[in-house]
């Protein structure tokens, strides 16, 4: 079972996009605790390597994504509020009132979204843009906002991480799409660096900044790296009018809209945990994602590609949520699936 | 008064800075500058820029003698209607527009009897570009189509004859990328192929874009937009040198290109009215000052 308390850590963790150098921290300390040395890119990517136990068949790679949904300030009002732009951030309609932290000039900052009154709005109804957002961080001057928070500094959700349902089967807090896979990382991390573990090729761990903006990420690695094979731990939307309750497994994704995947390994991951847990074998929403931007250029970069996607509902929000067990069952398929893996 | 370099587009020749820089490269992306620098520093610096210009490319003879054309790059199809444009091959034809935006199509009229006649002008795939003449304006403001290219151009150019002169700290690499109007594909191969450490894009923005981003204010460093963000450092350094911080809310930009193969990037921009219009308008002081910015970052 994966460490709730570990997720606890990377979800709660202030990343936005462009600005991952917490977690970063946080993902080498964890990597040093194991043992596993790991190196950081001049762009911020995470690599760590867990050689194999003889004469390496192989490399393959498992990718995540450190970053999370922010805002970078832009401007300052004279009543001292930031005014935002968005970093990966595209549905305004969830963000008046949220509880947000701007990382300052000198410290962390607490702040809140917000935009004109409903009834003081000309048009009540419509759902409002970034220029009609801001943050306030108490600042009652513009030069007291712009020196605390200066243009170009990013700020994100400030949400807490719970368990609710029973047996707290079900998470929420913020960031959790993409720090659950880096969670799925670290687990495995742990796992296959016991000597009992060692698997016959070189196992590498990419933990890529910058996915929410869509023209970066995990393909900067696999051109450094060149691994033979690459599995993208990611996550997908559940359709709002879906339950969570349906959706407790993981999707190992067979074809999507604009690319297959390797069907070979597709297949054998598939097969890892039998018919004993359930494992959907999905296509899922067709719209081209941040992350799916990023498998686009995996692909494009010649990578033999596949992805184990996390169900999660209201990705991108503060209150992002998903199954506890979504998590397990990623660890425990791969837990099972690489020792036997063919994919040169 | 500064020169603005507009005889450029995809075929671009080095000639202008050749005897200039330590040696020049030639990749299928473009070509490149390169400037050894004293070896103080262990960067390997790639600034860049394209030089293609947003063009019009003949697809077929019309029966009437006229010739459909599309669109390579970007430019607001109302600011080009009923103007002159040129073949490579020295034709002229006047530009007629209909429809608006992505729905605008385009054809050329030759001044052709019929389709016998326009054939012996044109045949498919030639292409057609916009006049380039610059005209002043009042002050140091120039006005002409695609300064949005020509000004980062010529900008780099004046920054190799800097370069020439006073030899940078570190290795600097100044492409001249010719496939900029292809979604900015060729930043990514220069990134990757020259093995650069850091990277500086130069392109331009227009001055609505931002409430700091005017014309004469000095060159602007984008530190978002819709899909990028900016290495940090490098923009940071770019500020100190004195070039105007500011957030995007839309647009892309070719640094996300270099950034997306593992290189820490930053954009430069010059101010531009007007921008993919055939008036596009700058202030010559802008060049000047953005290639003393990437100066003080080769020093």
């Amino acid at each position: 079972m994966f460490d709730l308390d570990l997720l606890r850590t990377l979800a709660t963790t202030d990343a936005p996009s462009g600005f991952e150098s917490a977690m970063r921290d946080v993902i080498t300390t964890q990597l040093n605790k194991l043992g596993i040395r790991s190196s950081v890119s001049p762009d911020g990517s995470v690599a760590a390597v867990i050689p194999a136990k003889c004469a390496s068949k192989g490399k393959l790679m498992l990718q995540a994504h450190t970053d999370e949904v922010g805002f970078m300030v832009r401007s300052h009002t004279d009543d001292g509020f930031l005014k935002i732009s968005p970093l990966g951030l595209r549905d305004t309609r969830l963000l008046t009132g949220r509880r947000v932290t701007v990382l300052g000039k000198d410290e962390n900052l607490n702040g809140f979204i917000g935009a004109i009154p409903v009834h003081l709005s000309k048009d009540g109804k419509k759902v409002p843009s970034y220029s009609d957002l801001y943050v306030d961080i108490g600042a009652d001057t513009k030069a007291e906002a712009e020196a605390a928070a200066p243009l170009g500094c990013a700020g994100c959700f400030k949400s807490d991480f719970e368990t609710f349902g029973t047996d707290g089967a079900f998470i929420k807090s913020k960031a959790l799409s993409g720090r659950a896979a880096c969670a799925v990382l670290l687990t495995l991390a742990e796992h296959f660096s016991s000597e009992e573990n060692a698997l016959p090729y070189d196992l590498y761990f990419a933990f890529s900044p910058r996915g929410k903006l869509s023209l970066s990420g995990g393909a900067a690695l696999y051109t450094r790296l060149r691994p033979d094979c690459v599995i993208s731990v990611t996550s997908f939307e559940i359709p709002s009018d879906e339950s969570i309750f349906s959706h407790r497994g993981v999707s190992v994704p067979l074809f999507e809209e604009k690319y297959t995947f390797d069907l070979s390994v597709a297949g054998q991951l598939k097969d890892a945990l039998g018919s004993s847990v359930k494992i959907e074998v999905t296509a899922p929403t067709p719209s081209a994602d941040e992350c799916e931007f990023d498998i686009i250029r995996l692909k494009s970069a010649g990578a033999k590609l596949c992805a184990v996607k996390l169900p999660v509902k209201n990705r991108n929000t503060a209150c992002e949520v998903m199954c506890r067990d979504s998590v397990d069952t990623a660890c425990d398929l791969l837990k099972n699936a690489l020792p036997q893996l063919s994919f040169m | 008064m500064l020169n603005v370099i507009t005889n450029i587009n995809s075929n671009f020749d080095l000639s202008i800075v050749s005897s200039l820089a330590d040696k020049i490269l030639n990749f299928p992306f473009g070509s490149v500058a390169v400037f050894n620098g004293s070896g103080e520093s262990d960067r390997n610096l790639l600034i860049a820029t394209h030089t293609d210009k947003p063009h019009f490319v003949c697809t077929s003879v019309n029966g009437n003698g006229t010739a459909k054309a599309s669109l390579i790059g970007e430019m607001d199809s109302r600011s080009c209607a009923n103007t002159l444009v040129y073949s490579d091959t020295g034709v002229s034809a006047v530009l007629y527009v209909t429809g608006d935006g992505e729905s605008a199509s385009y054809e050329l009229d030759l001044g052709a009897k019929d389709k016998e006649e326009a054939e012996k002008l044109v045949k498919t795939g030639d292409v057609f570009r916009c006049e380039t003449a610059v005209k002043h304006l009042c002050a140091d403001k120039v006005t002409a189509p695609h300064l949005s290219v020509s000004a980062p151009v010529t900008a780099l150019v004046k920054l190799c004859k800097i370069l020439h002169e006073a030899p940078p700290s570190c290795k600097v690499y100044v492409a001249f990328i010719t496939e900029g109007q292809h979604a900015l594909s060729g930043y990514a191969p220069a990134a990757s192929a020259l093995d650069a450490s850091q990277a500086i894009c130069v392109g331009a923005v227009d001055v609505t874009s931002a409430p700091d981003v005017k014309l004469g204010s000095g060159a602007v460093v984008r530190l978002s937009d819709r899909r990028f963000g900016s290495d940090k450092p490098t923009s940071d350094s770019l500020v100190d040198a004195g070039a105007v911080p500011a957030v995007l809310t839309k647009g892309t930009c070719a640094a996300a290109n270099t950034q997306s193969v593992g290189v820490p990037s930053a954009q430069l921009d010059i101010p531009v009215k007007n921008i993919n219009t055939h008036t596009e308008i700058i202030d010559l002081n802008d060049i000047c000052k953005a290639a003393d910015i990437l100066y003080s970052i080769c020093k």
